[in-house]
This record gives structure tokens, C-alpha cells and sequence, in this order.
């Protein structure tokens, strides 16, 4: 498993998302310190263009430096601003697409990988996999090349609890390393599923 | 073993949400959950099937009976009543003469969902239609940030091309961007008849030895926008060695006026040029031909008589402009 992970690069619509996110919370000028700290080119992060593992890794940790939080806080904040930020309303969708429920969406995590690959071939997501533990009770494992995957998968669970109106409980676990592969846990327990009025969501208004 | 399995409404509608049942004589008696949100009830219940549908393909001229033959066959219907619909279609005779229609959106499927308000609830877990419309969105939006890349690359390629034509120091074009004017205006279909000046500066080389290179450089950058200002914005002004300049006036072959424009571009550059608290003074010398004199104009033979020319102007005393007329020979002596 951990074999696959070595000659893999980041994809720019990763690392442009990370670059977005920093610039819209923080402003260009953090941003420009940071790219200037881990050599990213001039122009920033092409979305269709693929980048080596490190440049992601050293971009998250000039940012957690430069703004003083975790690496787990900031992919949080990342996996919210993903699925919330208006200009990303195309994410918000393509998540949708997981199913009419959140347990449907819950439980088609582990196609996420998958699915946008056969979008974007070259775009490699968190690996993941669920287990369903007991009713409403869930684990997933992230496999990813860069750290803190889980957190943002936790980032976007959140967000996506609120869009559907369902009430969450997220608890990150443990860290494993093996190889390349950098494995974490989160465990979900879904409380409530119709706790508020989730935002709406139909097939055919998508105005891409 | 057995030939027939009993299936109740629920199951057809289960595994087959867009199906519309027929009687034996072609009347819609019911219709599955999916089909029935493209129609008002009234619309469907009661009616005859081709009444509703028109089939395309093949034509179903002689009605429900042509239709009920179709059975295993690809059809593609369409809705007689707006909004018009194009379904794919499978039919199937039942025992009793019932026959069930099967529908699917085919590549009606972005319009129609828009149209009926449809769910992924509204699709069978076994059709792909939802995953086909994530695949339509993310591939749609995966191809707007490859747009957006493709026009970054575009401009980068033109900066490219602007840097790669621009002498760094004056922002005046170079050499390259000449050789490709003159070659335009000579090679191509759109052949265009011009004015060319080969320009030399004076006395350059004793500013540089006597204020030093950036006063060189100061005095180049102020010949720069003097060629700009004394020229239009369609000539061009390019630098084609340390202190030599060409001019191509296109559409421009009127030997009074280049010889005016030649005159007051030698007397602005002979103004003083302050450079902190000394002052520079140069002049130019400048050989200038037209395109008209050639039955065939070549851009290296007319780059040859403007050198000509110029060497004229160099010889006569410097500090002028010679018209290249076709009647120097290369080692004639200076005529004065």
C-alpha cells in the first residue's frame, strides 16, 4: 500500500485550494511571505499542474508558522472553506453527488477517491475507508502522502453536516506512519440527522 | 427453473422508475415513479402512448401495433407536448397483450433533470444517471481551470515573445523584431512599401569615456524617447547595436518628409542632455532608403544601402542625413 504513495505529486487543484484558502482568510501578503518561504513559483500554484509532495508539506508548515496554529487546525479550516466558500460552490456540488442523505454521503466516503479520478485522473484524494461500528457510528482511515488528511476530511464532514442539517460528533484518532502512506482515523457518530434545514441541493441547477 | 416470475407494481417500479405500462390497445395505465414526474397525471393515465409520445426512431406509422413489434429495439421517442424530452425507449410485450415501456434520458439528461426538478432519489441505485451528471459537472469544471491555465500559458507566451523582441536596456524593439517587420513587408502577401533609416550616433563613445557608462546609459535611454516622440506609433524604432538605431516608417516612402523627420530628430538629439550636473551632447548621422526604389525589395540589400547612406552622412562630417539614391558605388570616395 505504502508503495504506491512514493512517486506520487500533489495536484495543483490541491495545492491551488491550499493557496486559496490562505489568501481569502489571511491576505495576499501572508500568502506572498509564505510562497516566498517554500519557493513556490513566482505566479502560485497552477490548478492543472502537479507539484512535489514536499512543496505541500512546506507550504502547510510556513503557514501554520506564520499564523501561529496546528497543522490539524489548519487542514480543518481548509476541509470548511472547501465546501463553504462561495467561489467553490462546484465543490459543495460534486459533494452532494454522495447521496440525498448525509449517511448516504457518509457512506460513499470511500468511493471520494475514486470518483475524482475518474474526473481528473491524475488527482490523487485521500484514500479512504469506512466501517460502520454501530447504528450511527462510523470510522474512517485516510491514506494520504501529506499529514493532517484526516483533519481535513474532518473540515469538510463539518461543513457538510451543516448543508445537509444533519448534527455531527467528529473525533480524530491516532496517527499511524508506514512507508510514504501516512494513516489516520476519525471517528463519526451522527446524532441527529435532521437536526436543522440543510441547505438545498438539485441536479439540474449547477450554472458551471 | 420457471418461464415467468410474477412482478407487482412496487417491483417494476423499484427496479424500473421511468416505465409506463400499456393495455392491449396501446392506453397508458400506469406509470413508474420517475415517468410519472415528467407528465401531470392527466396527461399520462388514460391517454394512448402515442398520443403522448411521438417515436422517432424507427417511425411508427401504422400506431401501437407497428410499436408493440419493436420489441428489444432501440427507440428514441420524444414528448409531442413541451417541453419536448428526447427519451431512449426499450418495449416489451407482456402476456395478456400489456406492453411495458421502459424510458432513460440518454443525453437529454442535464436538460431534463432541470426541467422536472429530478433527485437522485428520482434514479434507480443501478442507473448511472446520478454519477453521469458528477461526472458532466466535475469534468466541466475541471475543464474551466484547464481554460483558465491555457490562457496563463498564452500570455506568458506572448510576454515571451514582447521580452524576446525588446531591447532590455531602451524597451525599444530589437533586432529580431526589425529582421521580422522587414520580412513581413517584403515577403508576405500583404507586401507594404516603406521608408527605412539606419541611424549612428555621434560623438557617443567620448560620453562614455568621459561621464562613464551610465551617463551612457542615461544618454541611450533619452535617444530612446526622442526616436518614440518623433515617430508614430505604427513605425518602428528598434536597437540594433550599442549606439545604432533603425526606423521603419511603414506606408511611408515620401523622400521630403523622411528627409524633415530625419532633420528634426538630429536636432532634438543635439539638445544638451543633462546627467546630474554634467551635460552630454551627441548628434547622429543617417542613411535613410525607400522600399519603392526596388523593383524586388530585399531587407538585407536595403539594410546595406541605409548603411551606405549613413556612411555618407559619417563621412560628409557627421552630424546629417544622406538619401541613399542608387548611384554610390561601395568604395566610392566620400564626396563632399
Amino acid at each position: 500500500m505504502s508503495q504506491k504513495f512514493e512517486d506520487k505529486c500533489v495536484h495543483g487543484l490541491i495545492n491551488k485550494s491550499v493557496q486559496g484558502f490562505l489568501i481569502s482568510t489571511y491576505g495576499e501578503s501572508l500568502w506572498g511571505e509564505i510562497s516566498r518561504m517554500a519557493d513556490v513559483p513566482e505566479r502560485g500554484f497552477e490548478s492543472m499542474l502537479s507539484y512535489p509532495d514536499a512543496m505541500t508539506d512546506t507550504v502547510l508548515d510556513a503557514a501554520c508558522a506564520s499564523i501561529g496554529c496546528a497543522r490539524a487546525s489548519l487542514m480543518e479550516d481548509i476541509g470548511i472553506f472547501l465546501v463553504t466558500h462561495p467561489d467553490l460552490e462546484a465543490v459543495r456540488r460534486l459533494m452532494r453527488f454522495g447521496g440525498p442523505t448525509f449517511e448516504d454521503f457518509i457512506l460513499s466516503l470511500d468511493e471520494v477517491h475514486d470518483r475524482a479520478c475518474l474526473a481528473v485522473p491524475d488527482l490523487t484524494l485521500p484514500e479512504i475507508t469506512l466501517q460502520e461500528t454501530s447504528g450511527g457510528h462510523y470510522v474512517i482511515t485516510t491514506q494520504w502522502q501529506v499529514a493532517g488528511a484526516i483533519s481535513l476530511v474532518s473540515g469538510v464532514l463539518r461543513a457538510m453536516a451543516d448543508d445537509y442539517g444533519a448534527l455531527v460528533v467528529l473525533d480524530v484518532g491516532p496517527r499511524l506512519q508506514e512507508g510514504g502512506a501516512i494513516q489516520e482515523t476519525l471517528s463519526i457518530f451522527i446524532a441527529e440527522h435532521e437536526f436543522a434545514t440543510g441547505r438545498s441541493f438539485l441536479l439540474g441547477e449547477s450554472r458551471a | 427453473m420457471t418461464d415467468t416470475v410474477k412482478l407487482g407494481f412496487d417491483a417494476l417500479d423499484g427496479l424500473m422508475p421511468m416505465h409506463i405500462l400499456v393495455d392491449k390497445n396501446g392506453v397508458i395505465i400506469h406509470a413508474g415513479p420517475t415517468a410519472a414526474r415528467l407528465r401531470p397525471d392527466h396527461d399520462l393515465i388514460g391517454m394512448e402512448l402515442l398520443e403522448v409520445f411521438e417515436c422517432l426512431r424507427p417511425a411508427c406509422d401504422g400506431g401501437f401495433s407497428d410499436l408493440r413489434r419493436l420489441t428489444g429495439q432501440r427507440l428514441r421517442l420524444e414528448f409531442r407536448a413541451p417541453p419536448h424530452t428526447r427519451l431512449r425507449g426499450l418495449v416489451h410485450s407482456l402476456d395478456g397483450g400489456q406492453v411495458v415501456l421502459n424510458l432513460s434520458l440518454g443525453y437529454s439528461v442535464v436538460e431534463a433533470v432541470a426541467d422536472y426538478a429530478l433527485t437522485s432519489r428520482d434514479f434507480s441505485h443501478c442507473d448511472p444517471t446520478v454519477e453521469m451528471l458528477f461526472l458532466i459537472e466535475a469534468k466541466s469544471a475541471a475543464l474551466t481551470e484547464s481554460k483558465k491555465l491555457n490562457a496563463r500559458l498564452d500570455e506568458a507566451r506572448e510576454a515571451a515573445q514582447t521580452q524576446a523582441e525588446t531591447d532590455a536596456l531602451t524597451g525599444l524593439h530589437n533586432r529580431r523584431a526589425m529582421d521580422q517587420l522587414l520580412c513581413d513587408m517584403t515577403k508576405s502577401r500583404r507586401k507594404t512599401e516603406f521608408g527605412l533609416m539606419h541611424l549612428d550616433l555621434d560623438y557617443f563613445k567620448l560620453v562614455n569615456d568621459t561621464h562613464g557608462h551610465a551617463a551612457g546609459d542615461h544618454v541611450l535611454l533619452r535617444v530612446a524617447a526622442i526616436l518614440r516622440e518623433e515617430t508614430r506609433s505604427d513605425d518602428l524604432v528598434a536597437r540594433v547595436g550599442g549606439d545604432e538605431f533603425v526606423l521603419i516608417f511603414p506606408d511611408c516612402t515620401d523622400v521630403n518628409l523622411l528627409k524633415a523627420i530625419a532633420a528634426r530628430i538630429i536636432a532634438r538629439l543635439e539638445e544638451p542632455i543633462a546627467f546630474g550636473s554634467e551635460q552630454c551632447r551627441i548628434s547622429a548621422s543617417i542613411g535613410t532608403t525607400i522600399s519603392s526604389l526596388y523593383s524586388n525589395p530585399d531587407p538585407d540589400r536595403m539594410l546595406s544601402d541605409a548603411d551606405t547612406a549613413l556612411y555618407k552622412s559619417k563621412n560628409g562630417g557627421r552630424a546629417r542625413h544622406t538619401l541613399f539614391e542608387g548611384v554610390f558605388e561601395a568604395n566610392a570616395p566620400a564626396a563632399h
